[in-house]
């Protein structure tokens, strides 16, 4: 055990001693505390705007939709989870939970840009010292002759390997807590994010996360320092490895979902819309000829005549409803399919990037800072369970109104006969007291379940840092010093 | 290494050795310093084509590019089956025979794929590339043919450009940053300084051979994209392509240069090659990453925009159908002005980014193929024009038959005389050229401040420290 703590202690003061280090590390304060500020501002932003969407959502409710307003994640300075483009509604309708996805025209033209959170500050920059600091362990020791001399001594190779990766990691760690606490100060002096309890656990969870993934980097360097003889191969190495997590493997993940999982175009699915609108039109066409069969009866008093007119009527009206009420359960279950298979296709991409670490780490802080798409999929949980609420109340209230519904469709006349087909009826504009809607209790964030929820990515990377430690003692037990 | 490829320069004995005597001529003088640049370029260019990194990154770099073509080409097609297949269909939805009153009449136009879209994306189809005029009767239609899954994030690297930008910027980077600092660690750069090279030559044939480098894994990768731009039956070369291509081959050349000189710049300042290449690393994550999306962030935050789609909740069904929608009742003055300012944001947020030669290089592009924000503004004032011009042409008939204007009548046909149609042409070379002066004079400027830089550095370096 002291051998170890040895090594540790050698590691740290050799790491410490490198102004390189220092300055990397200060570098990567500024970071952590400039994204910070960012995200303090982008948040102060998505409040105002969530203010204004539940204004406007409480008073657009209607017996059609109701539009609930998902908040933005307090804690988006840990990991923003493209937050920016995420719809910041969904539309509640009887039966149907719908994510909106707005016309082309009113999209914003700016990018989608990443931004400067915490997770990728950790995940690209302090990787970066973790490298700089590590990438010589075992090669320059090679490369100068002191391993001969190293390994004459009697401490066990393990004991090297396992003491210099918790040594990197160990002189590190100062940088993160520090730019850590610089940035909650900031926070907490702002007041426009409020940290209680539950957010402090959060963000010791994430620290330790951080840890975590850090030590998996430092095993994985280790792991090439000791293939390699030379130190400026094993740099490259380890910079190319580094590309690969960081870049190459989320993109290739993007990219390849499509192709793996891909989705129905936009004009096939327009084409359903299509089809299932003229089986509508089909069914709601109306025809002057049953009316003047009636009118043209010799036998039929004009009394006869009004009464049959009206349950033809009466007749086309039901008709024309089932049909309706086909056809919209017909576009809804195209609609739930559609947006099925665009998450599973994000899924898909999701599953593939965790042969990345570093994308690992990114959806586990995204979890545990509940943002991004684990708050998202959380609130259309909650979403679901709101619209089984609303549901029967608006369908109540649809058959108390109905007489106030607005209804479209074809007309016939001949003489003083009037028929009306129905092609769409809408509870839009029909007034009501809207506090007998339900209200949205709003969603509230469960920390068991987010911090379930990234344990299981903590559990991968836990094995690739053991796997890399194993596979690098392998490789270092195996070097002859002869 | 520096030391033997200073040692092949020719060496004057002469106790008053002056480089460039006055007798000599200028082509002598050019010759006499082209044959001390020349073997430290090829010295360098060989030293990097030897190494596993060079080899490795440039493998890489034609895998992808081949992976990007793939994908690109895939989705190309699929753009100019939908684009087909709408112009049929609203062909077919014009016909005299299938209108029977004036409310029926509508008018599309259809933004056409392009070939160079393949090489550079940029906006492409994202904000609309259809438009349904409907003029006197409803607003107009604006949709995209292809939508992209609003739930994946957006690929950094997934157009030639972006690989070209993001990969071939690293590859020049992390070949260059050890150029003079690992002579300077080994020793060789002091003894080499002592020779009678000059500084100037010492760093013109480093920063030589660092782009040859590059370069080779360049040319191979624009070699693959003629070829394909060639054969392809879709896409093929004609007056307007390949000049683009060969002004998007040389914006590419001036780009990797950059990074040369500034990976050269940064082993000027470092002692070790390890320090100059993880710093390289970090300026290559700061231009490619930091920079644009700082640019992003900085210009929704000085220039708000609010999103229009917040400020209504239309039903679903009405949503997703494609057809003529109830109008969302936001005033049109209200969505012109939120357009106004959506464009000035973006501007804002390309001039900021400018700051990174990526983006320059990006932007110059994206121009050069089409796809720039300013393809979509131009495509949008056509409809703008189509939309007026229709307009007073269903006035104009409105006043003539105001019994046609919603009464179906079979007989006699309706009267569709001058009936305004929507045409939008791509721009013109001429056009493009004019515009991507800006963002290519950016990237000149940037390869000659940091060369002198590099310069001042290398000039002002003190042998005797280490």
């Amino acid at each position: 055990m002291s051998q170890i703590r040895e090594v540790i202690a050698w590691t740290v003061l050799r790491n410490l001693h490198d102004l390189r280090l220092l300055l990397l590390g200060a570098g990567c304060i500024a970071l952590l505390v400039g994204g910070t500020v960012m995200s303090i501002i982008e948040y102060s932003g998505r409040i105002e705007e969530t203010r204004r969407l539940v204004s406007l959502a409480e008073q657009q409710k209607s017996l059609e939709s109701v539009k609930i307003v998902r908040p933005p994640p307090p804690l988006s300075f840990i990991r923003d989870g493209g937050e920016s483009k995420r719809s910041r509604f969904l539309i509640v309708l009887p039966d149907f939970v719908d994510y909106p996805m707005a016309d082309v025209s009113s999209h914003s033209f700016l990018s989608r840009g990443q931004m400067l959170d915490w997770a990728f500050v950790v995940s690209r920059f302090f990787s970066l010292i973790i490298i700089l600091g590590l990438y010589d362990f075992i090669s320059g020791e090679k490369t100068t002759g002191t391993l001969r001399l190293l390994c004459s001594m009697p401490v066990p190779r393990g004991t090297v390997l396992v003491g210099g990766t918790a040594g990197s990691v160990i002189s590190i760690a100062p940088f993160l807590m520090v730019g850590a606490l610089c940035s909650l100060l900031l926070v907490i002096v702002d007041g426009r994010i409020s940290v209680g309890p539950e957010e402090w656990i959060r963000i010791l969870v994430f620290l330790m996360l951080s840890l975590l993934y850090l030590t998996c980097v430092a095993s994985l360097v280790m792991l090439i320092s000791s293939m390699f003889s030379h130190p400026g191969a094993s740099l490259f190495a380890c910079l190319f490895v580094w590309v690969a997590f960081s870049l190459i493997i989320p993109g290739a993940a993007a990219l390849g979902a499509p192709v793996l999982a891909p989705v129905p175009s936009t004009a096939e699915f327009q084409k359903q819309i299509e089809g299932a609108d003229m089986r509508l039109n089909a069914s709601v066409t109306v025809s002057s000829i049953p009316l003047s069969e009636i009118i043209d009866r010799a036998d039929f008093s004009d009394e006869q005549k009004r009464v049959a007119v009206a349950a033809l009527q009466d007749r086309w009206k039901r008709q024309h409803e089932d049909a309706l009420v086909r056809f919209k359960r017909e576009v809804l279950q195209f609609r739930e399919t559609y947006l099925s298979q665009l998450q599973n296709q994000q899924r898909l991409a999701d599953k593939i990037a965790l042969l990345s670490p570093a994308s690992t780490f990114e959806q586990a802080a995204e979890a545990v800072a509940g943002a991004g798409s684990a708050y998202e999929r959380r609130f259309y949980a909650a979403a679901l369970q709101y619209m089984r609420a609303y549901t029967p109340v608006a369908e109540k209230l649809r058959e108390e109104l109905r007489s106030h519904a607005k209804v479209s469709g074809p007309r016939v006349w001949e003489g003083e006969f009037e028929l009306q087909g129905i092609s769409s009826i809408s509870y839009d504009d029909v007034p009501f007291d809207r506090r007998t809607l339900p209200r949205f209790q709003g969603y509230v964030a469960s920390l068991t379940t987010d911090l379930g929820e990234g344990l299981a990515r903590v559990a991968y990377m836990a094995l690739v840092a053991l796997g890399s430690l194993a596979t690098a003692l392998h490789s270092f037990s195996r070097y002859d010093v002869r | 290494m520096l030391l033997a490829a200073a040692a092949q320069a020719p060496h004057t004995p002469s106790a008053s050795y002056d480089p460039d005597p006055p007798s000599d001529g200028m082509g002598q003088r050019m010759r006499r310093r082209a044959s001390i640049v020349l073997p430290i370029a090829i010295h360098r260019l060989r030293i990097n084509v030897l190494t596993a990194r060079w080899q490795l990154l440039s493998i890489l770099l034609l895998a992808l590019c081949g992976l990007s073509l793939l994908f690109s080409l895939r989705s190309y097609q699929k753009s100019r089956a939908s684009y087909s297949a709408d112009l049929t269909e609203h062909a077919i939805d014009c016909e005299p025979a299938k209108i029977h009153m004036y409310l029926q009449v509508q008018q599309a136009l259809d933004r056409a794929p392009e070939p160079l879209w393949v090489l550079a994306p940029g906006t492409r189809e994202e904000f609309g590339s259809c438009a349904l005029v409907r003029g006197h009767f409803g607003a107009t239609v604006i949709a995209s043919r292809e939508k992209s899954n609003p739930f994946l994030l957006d690929v950094a690297w997934g157009s030639m450009t972006q690989i070209v930008g993001v990969m071939g910027g690293l590859l020049a980077i992390l070949l260059s940053a050890d150029a003079l600092s690992s002579g300077r660690q080994e020793g060789s750069l002091q003894m080499m300084l002592s020779e009678p090279v000059a500084r100037w030559q010492v760093l013109i044939g480093e920063y030589l051979g660092g782009l040859f480098a590059t370069a080779l894994p360049l040319f191979l990768m624009w070699l693959v994209v003629l070829l394909v731009f060639g054969l392809h039956p879709d896409l093929g070369l004609d007056q307007t392509t390949s000049p683009i291509l060969a002004v998007m081959f040389l914006l590419s050349l001036s780009y990797v240069s950059i990074c040369v000189l500034a990976g050269l710049l940064i082993s000027t300042r470092t002692s070790e090659p390890a320090t100059s290449m993880t710093a390289g690393l970090l300026v290559w994550v700061l231009m490619c990453f930091v920079v644009p999306d700082s640019a992003v962030a900085i210009a929704r935050y000085l220039r708000p925009v609010e999103n229009l789609a917040d400020l209504t909740a239309r039903d679903v069904l009405a949503a997703i159908s494609f057809g003529p929608k109830k109008d969302d009742g936001i005033p049109p003055e209200v969505k012109a002005d939120n357009l106004r300012r959506r464009f000035d944001q973006t501007g804002l947020a390309a001039g900021l980014e400018m700051v990174s030669p990526l983006a320059s290089y990006r932007q110059s592009c994206e121009t050069l193929a089409g796809t720039d924000i300013m393809g979509h503004r131009r495509w949008l004032e056509s409809v703008r024009r189509l939309e007026d011009d229709f307009v007073r042409w269903q006035k104009a008939k409105i006043r003539m038959y105001p019994q046609r204007v919603n009464h179906y009548l079979d007989d006699p046909p309706l009267d569709l005389d001058g009936l305004p149609r929507g045409a939008f042409s791509p721009q013109t070379l001429r056009s493009r050229a004019s515009r991507v002066i800006l963002p290519a004079a950016v990237l000149a400027v940037f390869n000659l401040l940091v060369f002198y830089l590099s310069y001042v550095s290398v000039v002002r370096y003190d042998p005797r420290f280490r």
